[in-house]
């Protein structure tokens, strides 16, 4: 089975946004969470660069490890989902991801704190595949259907690539070569150690 | 044959590597050490230190503060204070006064008179977790950060609003006073770093814009420089003057989690998502030595008294207790592994409910250990909000409930918040009727008194 990873290549991302809009359409986020968004480091300086940033499923989720009520879990394609039923909001995944990706929304009553938001690859969650639970809770299983994410699909430079982590990994190194250079899959490494590319 | 019992790749690659060494088996059967501050029932999110290095404020995941008294005798428990209905993030000491305050998920910051043991003030205004705090140099002031956006100061005597900071776009995730107490810095997951005036919370300027959210701030002891950690590993120095970067010092492997910065010593010290701390001499940023802990990251770190050691919290249920600068050859990882919550493939499915999901907050033994609910032990046929010593929400007080498999049952299949409007409880559903029927029968038997279960959900030796 293939192992799912995001990329994003930094000489590509133009910060248009495409890809955060189209997450928070197609999954309907509610008010105030961003399951992705586009950081740009030295804005507006030397070495600007535009980066597309949301869970990236990592291989040894940091996530997974310091979450007390184990919530997390990992799909056969690396995918990490989990479990809005199990997570109590405590915030931990939040400083433990390196790439800033959970999300928690802002609740009422004082002493009720918000599950936890995040990209879910479009794999939905732990409910029944295509079930408006699973919908309402996570979003639209597009894997499921056998699409890819919608932010990747949307992306109009091609700087965001999702699918397959080898043919994903295949299709950076083509650039690389064949602009002569390459630094530009930031995260990569960090999310995937030991993986490649 | 032990590794099929951990629950992430980063844990067996640890034992492979430990196998490849050592014939060692996976289960760490933690040492215990007396000096390690242990009295908390969840991870230890917050440490701070009394000027004099003679007390120590301990703030958990077990919605409690913990007051310590600090003696060549070990540590002992002066009181904790358990009033928050939330996970307390921060702690600091008030200078000068014998009060102190706490942040919380709650959204509230608590004062305290740590001499009476009492609470003075609740401050009321954020709407959203409270993570961070900062105490002018003269103790007449605290600020606050929260995820609601803002920033907010507060008058430390009458706990009266002296002013909101807006304008992030995002979390505020720390904040930090000038060393006249005349400016106040925050940062936030917006990815900037932002000036305020005290006086009246106006905005000055964006110090430095990162791109990456910042998590930790401190000011430096010249009192020109700011010490900052980013989500994605950079600890960098900001000159506040300049408004500018000016260096950057090291990248961990994971989100900056925790700062400590001494001003007497001229230490500053950074910790880690990778459990790795760096410790640095401020004056010109020489390295004074690196800490590993490989089982989990540093959330709060705080320096002794003579310096010459440090606590930090991690995902155990203590602060533990390391010789700072020169590091020692050799330190023991006190952490438990695999951790309450961690399940292993033997156990039944109502076990495994309640390890993943009960464990982290409850005990079956008649010690509550400290956790952030109540003991479950001989909880059915009990009245809801009963059990001495534990401290319970209103509603909970005021429920007329008796706990059998018909309301644990409604419990989990509405949520607490469904079932007792305004309970302490997080938000935790079980939407599995065959998972909830299982976890109950479990609690049947584990919670008699005579059941062969420990507090912890691992079976006792016969």
């Amino acid at each position: 089975m293939a192992r799912m990873k995001f990329l994003c290549d930094a000489e590509r991302c133009i910060e248009c946004n495409a890809c955060v809009t189209a997450c928070k359409n197609e999954h309907e986020v509610p008010w105030g969470i961003n399951r992705r968004r586009v950081v740009t480091i030295n804005d507006g300086g030397p070495g600007e660069r535009s980066i597309s940033v949301a869970c990236m499923h990592c291989s040894d989720a940091p996530c997974m490890a310091v979450c007390p009520v184990d919530c997390f879990y990992q799909t056969d394609e690396g995918v990490v989902l989990h479990s809005k039923d199990l997570c109590i909001g405590c915030g931990y995944c939040f400083y433990a991801c390196p790439f800033g990706a959970p999300q928690f929304p802002q609740v009422g009553n004082f002493g009720t704190r918000g599950k936890m938001d995040k990209c879910t690859f479009c794999a939905g969650g732990p409910e029944e595949d295509h079930s408006q639970a699973e919908f309402g809770a996570y979003g639209r299983n597009r894997l499921g259907e056998g699409k890819l994410p919608l932010c990747a699909e949307m992306c109009s430079t091609r700087a965001l690539l999702a699918g397959d982590g080898d043919r994903v990994a295949d299709i950076y190194r083509e650039r690389v070569v064949a602009r002569g250079f390459g630094s530009g899959a930031w995260g990569w490494s960090n999310a995937y150690p030991g993986e490649g590319s | 044959m032990f590794c099929a019992f951990l629950g992430s790749m980063r844990q067996l690659s640890l034992c492979a590597v430990a196998l490849a060494t050592f014939i060692i088996p996976c289960f760490i059967l933690a040492p215990v050490r007396a000096d390690d501050l242990r009295g908390h029932g969840g991870p230890v999110m917050a440490i701070a230190l009394s000027e004099d290095g003679g007390s120590a404020l301990t703030g958990s995941f077990d919605y409690s503060m913990i007051h310590w008294q600090l003696s060549d005798d070990g540590p002992e428990i002066v009181h904790r204070f358990d009033e928050h209905d939330a996970a307390v993030n921060d702690v600091v000491f008030i200078p000068d006064t014998s009060l102190a305050a706490t942040a919380s998920d709650d959204g509230f910051v608590r004062i305290w008179d740590l001499e009476s043991a009492t609470l003075v003030h609740v401050l009321e205004g954020h709407s959203h977790k409270v993570v961070d705090l900062a105490v002018s140099a003269d103790g007449a002031l605290l600020a606050s950060a929260a995820w609601d956006q803002t920033a907010r100061l507060w008058h430390v005597e009458t706990g009266t609003l002296a002013g909101v900071l807006e304008g992030h776009a995002n979390n505020v995730n720390a904040v930090a006073f000038s060393t006249d107490g005349e400016q106040v810095f925050t940062a936030s997951y917006d990815g900037t770093v932002r000036a305020w005036e005290t006086q009246d919370a106006r905005y000055l300027s964006t110090l430095l814009s990162f791109g990456w959210g910042i998590n930790e701030l401190q000011l430096l002891p010249d009192g020109e420089h700011l010490l900052f950690g980013s989500l994605e590993g950079t600890v960098g120095v900001i000159d506040i003057e300049a408004g500018e970067l000016e260096t950057t010092l090291v990248s961990h492997d994971g989100p900056v989690l925790s700062l400590l910065v001494d001003h007497d010593e001229g230490i500053a010290a950074s910790g880690g998502g990778d459990g790795r701390i760096y410790v640095w001499n401020v004056d010109d940023w020489s390295s004074l030595g690196l800490h590993e802990n490989p089982y989990g990251p540093v959330w709060a770190m705080a320096l002794s008294g003579d310096h010459s050691s440090f606590y930090y919290g991690s995902l155990d249920d203590f602060a533990i207790h390391w010789q700072m600068t020169p590091a020692a050859p050799y330190e023991e990882v006190r952490s438990d592994f695999p951790r309450r919550f961690q399940v292993s493939e033997d156990m039944s499915l109502g076990e495994t409910q309640f390890a993943r999901k009960c464990s982290v907050c409850h005990t079956l033994t008649p010690d509550g250990a400290n956790r952030a609910g109540p003991t479950l032990y001989r909880v059915f046929g009990r009245r809801a909000g009963t059990l001495p010593g534990y401290a319970y929400s209103t509603a909970l007080l005021q429920a007329e409930i008796i706990w059998n498999e018909d309301t644990i049952e409604q419990l989990f299949d509405d949520g607490p918040q469904e079932f007792v409007p305004g309970t302490k409880m997080p938000l935790q559903r079980m939407t599995n009727p065959e998972e909830r029927t299982a976890l109950i029968a479990f609690l049947r038997e584990a919670t008699q008194g005579d059941s062969s279960v420990d507090g912890d959900g691992d079976e006792l030796e016969q």
